[in-house]
């Protein structure tokens, strides 16, 4: 350039020069590291002291080969005669650090010239790749783990903008629209949504993607979707927000209920959730805690029992003694938490409190008429006589959520299903009454019985499940044989004690 | 005090009652010991250093891992024994990757500990 030869650069005065290189040295992460043509280490920088373990006074004025491992000696070798010869040599390689740890670093080497241009020793800068590779290999393995995951679930993923518009369309959207992913990226999500429904359906995701109010992501919602053909099937979403600085962006899970298979696994899971998800969480967590909890006083008590054998061995009783009486401690204490764990156990089998029928009853008709593709309209009635009641309030549910299934799946059209909560004597009267065909004759005694059905895909255990619940609740539960529409199932649980006092 | 850091076993657990069994058990085999209540209490004392380290891993502030990536950090290198009561396939692949010596269940062999106590001496 023909400027070049006209800008002077900054004078710095040549004793200067000193200072400035020397807190560059003290400052840099990188390891400096000089030595002499016999390979002696003369400098020794905060970096390198880093990286290898060695204070300055431990390291100056020993061979560079205590850095170098056995099996790079010849590597080594190769190298100082290429600098010796006048190159500068990059490398990644292994050194070993002060008590013999090996440790990846990657190698700057120059051979150091006097002002005449001959070599008086060779200047080495080594970065510590420890900390590179763990991160590489780290984002790697996310990498892989996410796109496994994406192969195997069921759902489709979908990446939306804030603007509303695809950005991602994953293999099982594809599928289960229809369309392959670069006919709808960068079009608007309406397009995934039934007619009919588009407005209030947007308006959900819109509603999310305007307020990022987080607990709408939590919740399941279940949609009309639309395929590219046209035909529509009820689908399931999960929002979720990526938030990433000056990027907002929301990942929608697609769930297909329309799968006969799909449905049946979804409520299959919803019903064992039911039971389980609060006990399933607690108890993996227990076992790990119990674990450790168990674990600690073992580990003293063996502890205390192996220094008392050398003692007693020794003939020294006394002192052991002492050592002993520590021992015992630690066996009650181990003791005391077996005996909590029984007691938690315990509790486990009879969870019943005082509940709120009306939210008990709420919850669970939320969950049965989750993927339930025709009109149901649901009426409930609580007489203000009877809205405690002493139940286990997951189980109860599951009679709920059976009940309430049964009732939407006898009724192939629109329907309505009512449940009534009265008092009878000392118990809550619940009834689950539909508007279907009623109970089938093939049925009729065996009803309660375990693995009696008329369905193609049913399992016939619903009903069983039912009594079992409701027996063990201490209360009944039957059809009502000439009921005026469709089918009448009762059950009873108990009203909480000294209510029967209680007047509305 | 002990005057000869560098020929001490050093024992790391928020339980007192483990420290204090290491501490009897070691003795007792002729080691000098000594204990810290946790992680932040042994980088207090990281002028000096132990010849060895025997570490749980799970404790409050700073899990032993964590205390170990910190060491390795600021290039402070020891042998170091981990012991942990549920030895997960990642807490053993991160040992590993830090250059520990060994990971032990809780509770330990008495054989394994006093090895790694005499090979470090
Ligand atoms: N509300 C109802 N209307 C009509 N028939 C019903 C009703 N509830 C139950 N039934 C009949 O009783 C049978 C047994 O019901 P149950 O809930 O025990 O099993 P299922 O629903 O067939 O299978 P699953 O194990 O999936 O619940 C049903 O197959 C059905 O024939
Ligand atoms: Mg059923």
């Amino acid at each position: 350039m023909s400027s070049e030869g006209t800008s002077t650069p900054p004078y710095v005065p040549p004793d200067h020069a000193r200072f400035w290189l020397g807190t560059l040295t003290e400052s840099a992460d990188a390891g400096f590291v000089g030595a002499d043509l016999r390979g002696i280490i003369i400098t020794w920088n905060p970096g390198a002291e880093r990286i290898f373990g060695y204070a300055p006074a431990e390291i100056l004025g020993r061979p560079i080969g205590v850095l170098i491992p056995s099996d790079k000696q010849a590597e080594e070798a190769a190298s100082l005669a290429r600098i010796g010869a006048g190159e500068t040599l990059r490398l990644e390689t292994e050194r070993l650090c002060k008590g013999g740890r090996r440790t990846p670093v990657s190698l700057t080497m120059a051979p150091v010239l006097n002002e005449r241009g001959h070599a008086i020793g060779i200047s080495v800068i080594a970065r510590d790749m420890q900390r590179t590779f763990l991160i590489n290999a780290e984002n790697l393995r996310r990498e892989a783990v996410l796109r496994s995951i994406l192969d195997t679930v069921h759902e489709a993923l979908i990446i939306i903008g804030d603007d509303g518009l695809i950005r991602s369309f994953s293999g099982t959207a594809e599928r289960l629209f229809g369309y392959p992913s670069e006919e709808v990226i960068g079009h608007d999500v309406s397009v995934l949504v039934s007619e009919p429904h588009r407005e209030r359906q947007v308006a959900y995701i819109a509603r999310y993607l305007q307020t990022g109010e987080r607990h709408i992501a939590s919740i399941a919602r279940v949609v009309a979707g639309q395929r590219k053909d046209g035909s529509t099937f009820p689908m399931e979403l999960s929002v979720g927000e990526i938030a990433l600085p000056g990027v907002r962006q929301f990942t929608v899970f697609i769930r297909d209920l329309s799968e006969s298979q799909d449905r049946e696994r979804r409520l299959a899971e919803l019903r064992s959730e039911l039971v389980h998800v609060s006990r399933l969480n607690d108890l993996g967590q227990m076992v790990s805690t119990l674990a450790h909890e168990v674990a600690q006083p073992l580990t003293s008590l063996a502890n205390y029992l192996n220094g008392s054998r050398r003692l007693l061995t020794a003939g020294k009783a006394e002192a052991a003694e002492q050592a002993l009486e520590r021992a015992a401690e630690q066996a009650s204490r181990a003791t005391r938490i077996v005996q909590s764990l029984r007691d938690f156990v315990r509790r486990g089998e009879t969870e019943k409190r005082s509940e709120d029928l009306r939210k008990t009853i709420e919850e669970a008709s939320a969950l049965a008429m989750l993927g339930i593709a025709h009109k149901l309209t649901l009426e409930l009635r609580v007489s203000p006589d009877a809205r405690q009641a002493v139940i286990d309030k997951v189980q109860i549910q599951q009679v709920l959520f059976n009940l309430i299934r049964n009732a939407a799946e006898a009724m192939t059209g629109d329907g309505m299903v009512s449940i009534t909560v009265m008092r009878v004597g000392e118990m809550a009267e619940i009834s689950v009454a539909d508007t279907g065909p009623g109970l089938g004759e093939e049925v009729g005694a065996r009803l309660f019985q375990p693995f009696v059905t008329s369905k193609p895909n049913g399992m016939g255990v619903g009903l069983s499940v039912c009594r079992t619940i409701v027996e063990a609740h201490g209360g009944q539960i039957w059809a009502d044989p000439a009921p005026l529409q469709g089918a009448l199932f009762k059950f009873t649980v108990p009203l909480p004690a000294g209510d029967s006092a209680k007047t509305d | 005090m002990q005057d000869d850091l560098q020929s001490a076993v050093g024992v790391i657990d928020d339980d007192p009652a483990v420290l204090d069994s290491f501490r009897f058990m070691l003795e007792v085999a002729g080691h000098r010991v000594l204990t810290f209540r946790s992680a932040l209490e042994f980088l207090a004392h990281t002028s000096d250093l132990p010849c060895c380290l025997i570490l749980d891993q799970q404790m409050p502030d700073l899990t032993g891992l964590e205390l170990v990536a910190r060491l390795r950090s600021d290039g402070i290198v020891l042998p170091i024994l981990l012991v942990t009561a549920w030895p997960s396939p990642a807490i053993v692949t991160r040992a590993a990757e830090l250059g520990i010596e060994g990971v032990l269940e809780k509770p330990p062999g008495e054989g394994d500990i006093l090895s790694f106590a005499a090979a470090y001496l």
